[in-house]
């Protein structure tokens, strides 16, 4: 009943509109290989500021399942993965271009994501409010639990160095100390300056971190020889069609569950499920040169990781990626906190935001097939007009939150910071989370301590679980991690 | 050892030292009314200090026996000029919104920044410029309404 209320909402023409901008942004978003969708998020997240919550989240949702489709296009038409989850589709999507065969791939690519992408937001509507039935039994030390339980988010968010992931969260909570004590009232890491009494707020950090530093970092991006041949035949037929939709099944079956696991980016798990489905072939040895299940399975799983991440976002409040951590970040800014309790104090919000999951992928579906020649021309746009473009609405962004030039000083620092940081491989992603994170911890920490000693979170059950549940989650990610090439795991 | 990690390495713990001593400062002053809150703001503080300089610590053993610098791959002084000239363009912008205000500050940006990224025809330059700056306006002041500065010139 809610989530029929949830997609009766969505049908409401700003709420539409706002999910076919995610669906139009989040596609371009795909195709363009200099420009990811934490990036894109970080930007649009303080003009997010003047829409309403829902339209806003369901754009910015909007953004981060459509780049999944976009990503593909670009595989298959010009062998250049959008994102680092479609890197597997190249190894069957461009050759079965280069056989005349490009529509076919596309085809399956597009109605593999879209199965994949409606199955995961049908298993979010179910697992959503099992959890949320629990919501009223949290406190101040389960909440405790469930943020460290968050942090194990690091895992998956450090890349190449597990090390340097640690570092940079540290970094990003002892940011978030800075300014005002949340309990106490006292002014920490001030040294005299009115703007670091304020303390660092999260939109300038955010925008120079991914999206300044992305221009930086990508100021030598050059222009691609796009595809210039025929697409072929848009759908596959007969034995083609049945070996494709039972792989895009397979792919999402595999791929959902493992999106719930921090450390399973969709770059990490579209390499693991291609390696299986190559193994579970008949004609293992014919993969890489043209073969359909390669491109449905790695595209539904794909689709399936992003979706499934939404799972420990909405429910839980744990982002599993980059863009996650963001749209974590502007659900704090309406004042809404993730967790269980959302399902209870913000019902029709979450019902309509899983409601334009299902009807934003069907708009996917349709921009994606129809519009495909369209896509693939845009991703030619060269970074010498789309550099300054960002830039300039960057500091916008900076500045619009607070109305404070500080801010602007800080996204620039944070820019710099970020492109240094991603020349010497240290994930900037960890840095946000423990900026997000760090403040509730703190808060959710000492409160505890006030209640009843450090003993009071292993009294309480619902704490006991989550602690338990970091360790064994932590384990498990980590030996997963450990099979898949390190570069894969960073989401940007 | 490589270099690069030295240097990581001793700004991870010089960023540690910085914060262990706002948290020392914190406990050491620490109002002695606040009943409620046993913990305190600094001890919070000192833990992560804590955590960063053991970060640091392990960050310089796990590469104490990799090998000194090889010789990379020299990025373009072409490129090296744009990536220093995108962050001045954008030191002299914030110096300048301050000064002459959002609209013109802009203008110059724009101009400046394509120019930087490699446009170097003057006449495309000022059309996309012009374009840009436009598109910022309606879109920034007059459809979204944002209070943006006027700077100190025309106040």
């Amino acid at each position: 009943m809610d989530l029929i209320n949830g997609i009766r909402n969505v049908f409401e023409i700003h709420n539409l509109i706002y999910c076919f901008l995610g669906c139009v942004m989040g596609t371009l978003v795909g195709v363009l290989p200099g420009l990811g969708p934490g990036a894109t998020l970080s930007i649009l997240l303080p003009i997010t500021l003047y829409l309403n919550p829902t339209g806003a989240i369901i754009m910015l949702a909007g953004i981060v399942y459509g780049s999944q489709y976009g990503g593909s296009t670009t595989s298959i038409l010009v062998n250049i993965p959008g994102e680092v989850g479609s890197v597997p589709t190249c190894f069957d999507g461009f050759p079965m271009t280069k056989k005349g065969r490009a529509g076919e791939a596309l085809w399956i690519a597009a109605v593999g994501s879209f199965i994949a992408g409606t199955l995961g937001a049908m298993a979010l509507s179910y697992i959503g409010p099992v959890l949320a039935k629990h919501a009223l039994k949290f406190g101040p030390p389960e909440y405790t639990g469930l943020i460290f339980f968050s942090l194990t988010a690091l895992v998956s968010l450090s890349g190449k160095s597990l090390t340097k992931g640690i570092g940079a969260g540290l970094a990003g909570m002892i940011l978030s100390a800075v300014g005002i004590d949340p309990v106490t009232g006292v002014t920490r890491f001030h040294y005299g300056m009115i703007g670091m009494m304020r303390g660092f707020d999260l939109v300038p950090v955010a925008i120079g971190l991914f999206g300044i530093s992305e221009v930086l970092f990508s100021t030598d991006a050059g222009l691609v020889k796009i595809y210039e041949g025929k697409l072929g035949n848009m759908m596959p037929k007969g034995k083609e069609l049945r070996k494709g939709l039972l792989a895009s099944i397979r792919g999402t079956i595999l791929g959902f569950p493992l999106g719930l696991l921090p450390g399973m980016m969709p770059g990490a798990v579209t390499f693991l499920v291609y390696d299986i489905e190559k193994k579970i072939s008949k004609y293992p040895d014919k993969f890489g040169t043209g073969v359909i299940e390669g491109v449905a399975s790695v595209e539904a799983a794909n689709n399936a990781t992003t979706q499934g991440n939404f799972i420990p976002l909405m429910c839980l409040g744990i982002p599993t990626g980059t863009s996650l951590a963001i749209i974590l970040a502007s659900l704090m800014m309406y004042g809404l906190k993730p967790g269980p309790l959302l399902f209870v104090e913000n019902k029709d919000f979450v019902w309509t935001v899983i409601g334009s999951m299902y009807i934003g992928n069907v708009m996917l579906l349709i921009l994606n097939l129809p519009l495909v020649g369209l896509w693939a021309k845009i991703s030619l746009l060269p970074y010498k007009y789309l550099g300054p473009i960002i830039l300039g609405v960057c500091i916008v962004g900076a500045y619009s939150p607070r109305n404070t030039i500080f801010d602007v000083w800080v996204a620039l620092g944070a820019g710099i910071l970020g492109f240094i940081m991603k020349k010497e491989g240290w994930p900037q992603a960890p840095l946000i989370l423990g900026l997000i994170l760090g403040p509730m911890l703190e808060l959710s920490f000492r409160q505890s301590l006030s209640m009843g000693g450090a003993m009071i979170f292993f009294t309480r059950y619902i704490s006991v679980v989550f602690l338990i549940m970091s360790v064994i989650v932590l384990v498990i990610s980590l030996r997963f991690l450990k099979r898949i090439p390190k570069e894969l795991t960073d989401e940007s | 050892m490589n270099r690069v990690v030295l240097i990581e390495g001793i700004l991870v713990i010089a960023f540690s030292l910085v914060t262990m001593a706002e948290g020392l400062r914190l406990i050491i002053y620490k109002d002695p009314f606040i009943l409620y809150d046993p913990f305190g703001p600094g001890s919070y503080v000192l833990v992560l200090s804590i955590g960063m300089m053991i970060v640091g610590i392990v960050h310089l053993i796990r590469n104490l026996r990799k090998l000194p610098d090889v010789e990379k791959v020299k990025e373009s002084r072409e490129m090296r000029m744009q990536l220093f000239g995108s962050i001045i363009v954008l030191v002299l912008y914030i110096f300048l919104i301050q000064i002459v205000g959002y609209v013109a500050a802009t203008l110059v940006f724009c101009l400046l920044e394509f120019r930087v990224a490699g446009i170097s025809s003057w006449r495309i330059n000022l059309f996309a410029a012009l374009i840009l700056a436009g598109a910022y306006y309606v879109i920034f002041i007059e459809l979204c309404g944002m209070l943006l500065p006027k700077g100190i010139l025309f106040k």
